[in-house]
């Protein structure tokens, strides 16, 4: 729920995206330029960043979904397949179906299964990696006309996908915060059962937000296949990790019931700018990992030290206001 | 016989409630001494007390004479006290032998490490059951046995730590005729080797059949202790009931409608028997009964948490199919839970999140939820029902036990419900929030809504209901019209004493 730390928690995260910014910009001043901000920086993090928002909304219901990358590859793998020998429509279409029928495999299994989403999902992962390698026997499969188009177009020197995930941070954040579904899955995520005993559909719930994850994983597919032409089924296989911590560092907990979107967009443009402004810097890749996973730990330090805060201040309050609650037996 | 065991003018309190007042209790070696009492009269903080659970305020606990403090249930549990609770606590898939020593188990030196020594640890096991006089493969995963062999190792297990004091905790209350007599043999065994037991059961035949002495509490204070030879059920009967009957609001009296809702036959496996009931518009319906008889199941079944295997329900003499618990809200049904931390309220949300939570749907302009329609609603709710919090954003997980399940009552009646099914409304809340919550129930029946109570304490059952259902062993045994109920008849039909 909205608790008081959360906005500070956000703010601190948006001076810490200013201070690397500027960091960076300083040693380099090419880094702050608008190009290269549009065509590196930003291009690169659509993937991840739309994948993040609804998997915030998993994550929030005390979920999670690995197989993001997965479900993005294969959609493109097949959309690309079927565009070579069926046309463009039917291509398109088959994207957006695969992204929809893996969410809603991963949905079922983890909603009416009741199988924990870490295992389905990890399952999963694996699984529709398989059927990508399978159906194309391991070779490249190239971009066609809808896909290269979405992944190259520029508007204003900005990348298309930026639009598009505008529009999608702009739903989800309402979605998440203004809606009777954000908050159910608050709800789910705190305590699952007074959830059911309130006469949600914890079940259908479930399913739904991962049937998002996976359309929206479709939408990421033609991004991704129209940026690098062609895609292989091995490729992008660390991007559910790099996903999950974007929504961590935002400050979403992975237990569930606590966190927003606005701490995952922000979070999103830190691990842009750490991603590319440190190549920038000329910093070796093996160096940059560890200065991410330093980024990661010291905000999960900060995240708990100020949640610590906020419950001391609660106890106190209610020591003043109502002596200690009564015991149950 | 050597007293081993002396509770001498225990107290404990709660915030706001006084569980043991001035409990005494006394326990010989070589005795079977049994403890009864209604459900809440104390019967569990008593055990928790000597086992280290919670500290009493003032009063002694003496073993073998001597004065002790028990800083935690290790504590007790070295000083040779050890209790066998309802469900066990075996490790699945450790065997037998493993069980027993988990967490003691016999080592020895060897190539300078500490090995586990199997053989000591066997020959000790064999010797316990020998005392016991079971015979249970060893080397059997606890996962296959059944649930009296369970228990058995269990027995077993506090044996091997050498424990003079076993409490047994309503041990047959989910075995079999044969379980109970094997395991009435292992009892007598132990007696005859010295260990001292208090036994508790709500079947007073068993009593009978197997103690030697009896204490009776109720409401937290000690009643009485007699031979079992000196003593009857009907004695034990009168001892149990006679709790006060003040502090409760009589139901005004509403005009009593036609019939709401019809059950007949439900059953569901090993749960419900054969349940039939009617509910007339505008009545309080009491369900009396002792825990485990089936009252929260058959409340769980009507608003289709659980599936009933056969049965016919009618509302207003419709056939009616509940599947879901949105098919019971719709159906007019709301449920609130006895267990309110786990099923009643997220209590990590605001008092207006909660109250709000099972009608979302209402909560709509456009798409988006209405935070003034929210809060109108939750404000009325506050108001209405007096809960005590600083304004409806208030986090419910501050809130007193008793705002806590007023929140948990609003949230069900915000639904503007038919039948209102209250599930212990007044377990775990302090003497004042009580009567609030009476009082709240009677304003709303003098409304005119039916409701359905599930409830231990029998004076608030006879105080507000217009009839009383007693259930027994997943069946309704009874049912009293109001002006008819008294505790003594509820607690005989309960216990199925003739």
């Amino acid at each position: 729920m909205k608790k008081p730390f959360k906005i500070d928690f956000n703010i601190a995260l948006l001076i810490i995206l200013v201070a690397l910014i500027a960091v960076i910009g300083i040693r380099n001043p090419n880094f702050v330029h608008y190009n290269y901000v549009m065509a590196v920086v930003v291009k690169n993090i659509m993937e991840l960043g739309m994948m993040a928002l609804p998997m915030t909304l998993i994550v929030i219901t005390g979920g999670i979904d690995l197989s993001v990358g997965s479900i993005m590859i294969f959609a493109a793998i097949s959309g690309g397949l079927v565009s070579a020998s069926h046309g463009e429509a039917a291509g398109v279409l088959v994207t957006i179906a695969i992204g929809l029928l893996c969410g809603l495999l991963n949905g079922f299994v983890v909603a009416k299964l009741k199988i924990s989403a870490l295992i389905t999902t990890l399952a999963t992962f694996f699984l529709f990696r398989g059927i990508a390698r399978g159906i194309t026997a391991g070779d490249s499969v190239y971009s066609y006309k809808f896909s290269t188009a979405m992944g190259n177009t520029e508007v204003g020197g900005a990348p298309l996908a930026l639009f598009f995930y505008i529009a999608c941070a702009v739903v989800f954040t309402l979605l998440l915060s203004k809606t009777a579904l954000g908050r159910s899955l608050y709800a789910i995520g705190l305590n699952q059962d007074a959830a059911r005993y309130s006469g949600l559909k914890v079940d259908s719930i479930l399913i739904w937000i991962y049937v998002l994850s996976g359309v929206v994983c479709s939408l990421c597919a033609f991004f991704y296949l129209g940026r690098f032409t062609s895609v292989k089924y091995d490729v992008a296989n660390s991007m559910n990790l790099t996903v999950v911590t974007i929504i961590v560092l935002g400050g979403t907990s992975i237990l569930g019931g606590v966190g927003d979107m606005r701490g995952t967009i922000i979070a999103t443009f830190i691990i842009a700018v750490l991603k590319s402004g440190l190549t920038v810097m000329n910093i070796p890749i093996d160096i940059q990992t560890i200065i991410q996973g330093i980024v990661l730990i010291i905000s999960l330090i900060v995240y708990s030290i100020l949640g610590e805060r906020a419950k001391q201040k609660k106890i106190l309050e209610v020591m003043r206001d109502g002596g200690p609650r009564l015991a149950e037996e | 016989m050597d007293e081993v065991l002396r509770l001498d003018h225990i107290v404990k309190t709660f915030p706001g409630v006084l569980a043991l007042d001035d409990m005494n209790f006394d326990l010989r070696a070589g005795e079977i001494h049994a403890i009864c009492g209604e459900n809440g009269a104390g019967k569990s903080t008593l055990m928790k007390i000597v086992t280290g659970v919670y500290k009493p305020d003032s009063g002694e606990i003496c073993i073998d004479g001597q004065p002790v403090s028990f800083e935690s249930p290790n504590d007790a549990f070295a000083k040779g006290v050890a209790i066998i609770y309802q469900e066990t606590s075996l490790f699945e898939e450790m065997t037998i032998l493993e069980n027993i020593f988990l967490g003691h188990e016999i080592t020895r030196k060897k190539l300078g490490f500490r090995a586990i020594d199997y053989a000591a640890m066997r020959r000790e096991a064999q010797d316990i059951f020998g005392i016991m006089n079971v015979h249970l493969d060893l080397d059997e995963r606890a996962k296959n046995l059944g649930m009296a062999q369970k228990q058995m190792v269990e027995i077993a297990k506090a044996l091997s730590y050498k424990s003079k004091i076993l409490i047994l905790d309503e041990p047959t209350a989910s075995l079999t005729a044969r379980e109970v007599d094997a395991l009435f043999g292992i009892v007598r065994s132990l007696k005859e080797q010295g260990v001292a037991i208090a036994y508790i059961s709500h079947r007073l035949e068993e009593i009978f059949e197997l103690c030697d002495r009896v204490t009776v509490v109720r409401d937290g204070k000690f009643i009485s202790c007699h031979a079992v030879g000196e003593t009857n059920k009907d004695m034990l009967v009168a001892d149990m009931v006679g709790r006060s009957m003040d502090n409760y609001y009589p139901k005004a009296d509403v005009e009593i409608g036609g019939e709401l809702i019809r059950a007949e036959h439900l059953n569901q496996a090993g749960v419900l028997r054969d349940v039939s009931f009617r509910i007339n518009k505008g009545e309080i319906v009491g369900f009396a009964g002792l825990a485990g008889a089936g009252r929260t199941e058959l409340a769980q079944a009507l608003c289709g948490f659980t599936k009933l295997d056969s049965g016919d329900l009618y509302i207003e003499g419709n056939k009616v199919r509940i599947g879901s618990y949105r098919d019971a809200l719709d159906a007019g049904f709301v449920y609130v839970s006895e267990d309110r931390g786990k099923y009643g309220l997220v209590v990590e949300m605001s008092v207006k999140h909660n109250i709000t939570m099972p009608q979302l749907s209402k909560m709509k302009k456009g798409l988006f939820l209405d935070n003034g329609l929210e809060k109108r609603t939750a404000d009325r709710f506050v108001d209405e029902l007096g809960i005590k919090c600083p304004d409806c954003e208030f986090l419910t997980e501050n809130l007193s036990g008793g705002n806590q399940q007023k929140v948990s009552v609003s949230k069900a009646i915000a639904m503007d419900p038919k039948l209102l099914i209250l599930d212990e409304p007044t377990r775990g809340v302090d003497v004042g929030s009580k009567a609030e919550i009476h009082n709240i129930v009677s304003g709303l029946a003098k409304k005119g809504l039916t409701i359905f109570m599930i409830s231990s304490e029998m004076p608030e059952l006879i105080g507000m209901c217009d009839r009383i259902y007693i259930m027994k062993n997943g069946t309704i045994a009874g049912e009293l019209p109001r002006g008819e109920a008294t505790q003594e008849k509820i607690l005989k039909v309960a216990l199925d004493v003739a």
